[in-house]
């Protein structure tokens, strides 16, 4: 299951992922996350909150960068936090650094 | 539009193609528990898996999807290296297994629903997740597993260690319905991660379009890997040969010539700079190289020599290494031509195209005794002709039945394994002559008995591991199953290592059931055939398995069935051994035609050893007695008397000596007439009843004529030698000079 919580009273403004992003849930995940940027256009500096999310395949990552690339363009920062485990792997897997997380978590 | 009978059908593909992939599956299952490393066999399953859930998808059969979705994450997980096939989790993806079948089993094919007992599922995917818990605890995920021992393996600088050596360089680039088909590059990248070190890896998103107008489920990447490792060429491509239908794919050996890297620049559909650069940063190339390149790219290449050769110039691989890996891949290659040149066709209309063949094979054979009564030699020539062509149909129509018993036979693996499981007992199932061909519907008919013996052979035959050791014998059971060829039948023997017989036990049993009289004094090969007599049982405690007394006389009227025969050989403490005779097929046989006065009939021709004359005199008329044939008795069946025929007024009469394992007997007829191919026409109900005769066929002249059943005659024979032992005049003359 996936769910995005897009909270837009706090700066920067926050889009938790939450459940898993993979080629199920991705074309869901993209009209949530269109959503968010069409409601919140001028905002200038986000958050992605991937702490809750627990699994994410090449088609959801595929996504993320797709967003973080859109937001680039419109340039507007986003600053990733959060991933773990599973997620983190992916993103090291693939070497998407335009979506590592500015601090790394330390590892056990 | 497809309409409901079409989408039916369809449907109805699906559940046969399903069945055989979950069998596949199952094979590779237990292959992986006696050698869990076996890559092949993990490929295998995956494959499986991966094909069944994809189909399933076409169908909209969602449980079914999710469920294979969570065998084939786990596959994968096992695929990568980071879990292992311990026998606990084969034996739980085996009840997995059990449950996709059973799911498969309940699909309706008219709506296309398919139930599900959810709570089952639930208790299964727990379970795995169980297993799957454990391993993530294992491995961090975050750690690419690496098996060389690179010190610089998984960071994503540049290789410093192998530098001299160079990497392989990758290039990918995907198919839009990539990620739709169930495929996640990630995964494998991880399985890539396996064969050595990924130096660098770049994915490559040019093309793909803006936030808004992408379709998140279509594929819009490549990726460029550079890859420090030992592995040859083909393995490389063997790690992408899942998506091969999926992807593009570049590979170039370490220190490939300048020119081959240009090229790959220029063949990848992204701007040159883009991948030049990715080859500049990874240290393949230099800068002064790539400019140098590109500007060379406009003047016309010298042609490419072929990669093996560039890779032996290169002093990269002896001669040998290419010829191996192109060889692999020959032969990787015919395997799947060979997978995809196989047709499945309806079972009816093969029996259908045998039963036309059958009717080709009389009416040739009318053709060509009317050519010959007519006497025209250029008719007779061509009838000739037609006669040979019909043969050679008929042998490659029979042929199209013909299946390997090899199949059935690797089913009692998971028998085994299972049975034995259950009764904590150590068994090993050796197989042979799986290739042995047998006609499908026998195979068919076969598996039920077969499993009964099996079975049997596991509960009663083989003893516990203690009481093997206290006989002297190795603590782990053996059960054979064996089929060869023995004088136009196939044989099919299943063996076990275990206690044997208790002849004493069964003849206490016998009597108590009121089979045999106690007075009775039978031979220990008599007693044994009484566990085929119809509600009876040895096995002091009844268990699940077997021991309720049914089983052994429905094995026995299986093989009746099939015109076959039974027989047992067994040693008290050292095994048994049932032994099943079938004939090759059921439907056309090579007769021997043979007739007494006006009657015809026809004796299958491989069971014929020998033919004899003689006086009729000599013979006397009553239907049973026994000739002395070269120094051994014979027994001898008078047909005429034996089906109430009037008795021959020939001078001379013919003896048709017909075996049947190591039995012998002979047929008293009049005449004999030569080989000829049979159809075999089932006798109607009203004359199946009727002892020795096995079915008829239409002659050429149309003439009907009866085929004889040989095991009947010899049980007849058998019973009526045991019921006048005493008064027989035997023996009636001596032959022993033939």
């Amino acid at each position: 299951m996936f769910d995005v919580r897009h909270d837009s009273q706090h700066q920067p403004e926050r889009l938790a992922l939450v459940g898993s992003l993979t080629i199920y849930e991705v074309r869901q995940a993209h009209e949530a996350l269109l959503g968010a940027l069409v409601s919140s256009a001028e905002t200038r500096h986000w958050l992605l909150d991937l702490s809750e999310l627990e699994e994410l395949d090449s088609a959801g990552a595929q996504l993320l960068l797709a967003l973080q690339r859109h937001l680039a363009q419109q340039q507007a920062r986003l600053e990733v936090t959060g991933p773990a485990g599973e997620v983190l792997g992916m993103l090291e897997l693939l070497r998407l650094q335009p979506l590592y997380p500015d601090v790394l978590p330390a590892k056990a | 539009m497809l309409n409901g009978d079409q989408w039916s059908q369809l449907l109805q593909g699906f559940i046969e193609e399903a069945s055989d992939l979950i069998k596949q599956a199952e094979e590779y299952l237990l292959q992986l528990d006696q050698t869990p490393d076996d890559e092949d066999a993990i490929n295998g399953l995956f494959r499986a898996m991966h094909t069944l859930k994809g189909s399933a998808g076409l169908f909209s059969l969602t449980p079914l999807v999710s469920f294979t979705h969570h065998l084939e994450s786990l596959l994968m997980a096992v695929r990568d290296g980071q879990r292992t096939l311990t026998p606990p989790l084969v034996s739980l993806m085996l009840r997995c297994l059990d449950e996709v079948a059973s799911m498969v089993s309940l699909i309706d094919v008219d709506s296309g629903e398919l139930p599900v007992d959810e709570t089952h599922q639930n208790e299964l995917l727990a379970a795995l997740a169980e297993h799957s818990g454990q391993a993530v605890e294992q491995i961090p995920a975050t750690q690419v597993a690496a098996p060389s021992a690179c010190p610089n393996r998984g960071r994503l600088e540049k290789c410093a260690n192998c530098d001299a050596d160079g990497a392989w360089h990758i290039s990918l680039r995907f198919h839009p319905d990539l990620f739709r088909n169930g495929f996640d590059p990630a995964a494998f990248i991880r399985y890539l991660s396996r064969l050595g070190d990924i130096l660098h890896l770049d994915v490559i998103d040019a093309s793909l379009p803006s936030f808004s107008e992408m379709d998140p489920e279509s594929c819009y990447l490549g990726l460029e890997i550079d890859l420090c490792t030992d592995a040859s060429k083909a393995e490389i491509e063997e790690v992408f040969e899942f998506i091969h239908d999926f992807s593009t794919l570049r590979i170039l050996p370490p220190n490939s010539a300048l020119e081959d890297y240009l090229q790959l620049i220029h063949e990848l559909p992204e701007t040159d700079q883009r991948v030049g650069r990715i080859l500049v940063a990874s240290g393949l190339l230099t800068e002064h190289e790539l400019e140098q390149g590109l500007a060379l790219q406009a003047q016309a290449s010298e042609q490419k020599p072929q990669l093996g050769s560039v890779l032996v110039e290169e002093g990269m691989v002896a001669p040998q290494a290419v010829n191996a890996a192109l060889a692999k891949q020959q032969s990787a290659r015919e395997k799947r031509s060979l997978e995809s040149s196989q047709i499945r066709v309806a079972a009816h209309k093969l029996d259908e195209l045998i039963n036309l063949v059958g009717e080709l094979v009389i009416s040739a054979a009318g053709a060509q005794l009317r050519a010959q009564s007519h006497g025209d030699a250029g008719c007779v020539e061509t009838t000739q002709t037609v006669n040979q062509h019909v043969e050679l149909i008929r042998e490659a129509a029979l042929k199209l039945r013909m299946i390997e018993i090899g199949d059935t036979f690797n089913r009692f693996h998971r028998v085994v394994r299972d049975v034995s499981q259950q009764l904590g007992k150590n068994i090993r199932l050796e197989i042979r002559g799986a290739d042995t061909e047998l006609d499908k519907s026998v195979i068919d008919k076969l598996a039920d008995p077969l499993t009964h013996l099996v079975r049997n052979a596991i509960d009663h035959g083989i003893e516990s591991a203690e009481d093997r050791l206290a006989a002297g014998k190795p603590a782990e059971g053996q059960l054979q199953l064996n089929a060869y060829h023995e004088s136009g039948q196939i044989v099919i023997e299943v063996a076990d290592d275990g206690r044997g017989l208790n002849t004493e036990r069964i003849r206490q049993k016998a009597i108590d059931r009121g089979l045999i009289d106690p007075q009775a004094n039978l031979a220990e090969h008599d007693i044994h055939a009484l566990i085929f007599a119809a509600g009876f049982s040895t096995a002091d405690n009844v268990s699940d398995l077997s021991g309720r007394g049914v089983g052994m006389d429905v094995v026995r009227s299986v093989i009746d069935g099939l015109r076959g025969s039974i027989e047992i050989d067994s040693v008290l403490g050292a095994g048994c051994t049932f032994r099943i005779r079938l004939p090759l097929t059921l439907a056309i046989i090579d007769g021997f035609l043979i007739s007494l006065g006006e009657e015809y009939f026809v004796v299958p021709l491989d069971m014929v050893t020998e033919c004899l004359e003689m006086d009729a005199g000599q013979l006397g008329d009553s239907a049973y007695g026994y000739l002395n044939l070269r120094g051994k008795p014979l027994p001898c069946i008078s047909l005429a008397a034996h089906f109430d025929l009037p008795a021959s007024r020939s001078k001379r009469r013919n003896i048709v000596v017909v075996n049947q394992g190591r039995q012998q007997a002979g047929l008293v007829v009049d005449n004999l007439h030569g080989e000829l191919q049979t159809v075999i026409k089932p006798l109607g109900l009203l004359f199946q009843h009727l002892q020795g005769i096995g079915g008829s066929t239409i002659l050429g002249n149309g003439q009907v004529a009866l085929i004889l059943d040989i095991p009947s005659l010899f049980r007849h024979l058998q019973n009526h030698v045991e019921a006048s032992a005493g008064d027989l005049r035997q023996p009636r003359m001596d032959i022993s000079g033939f």
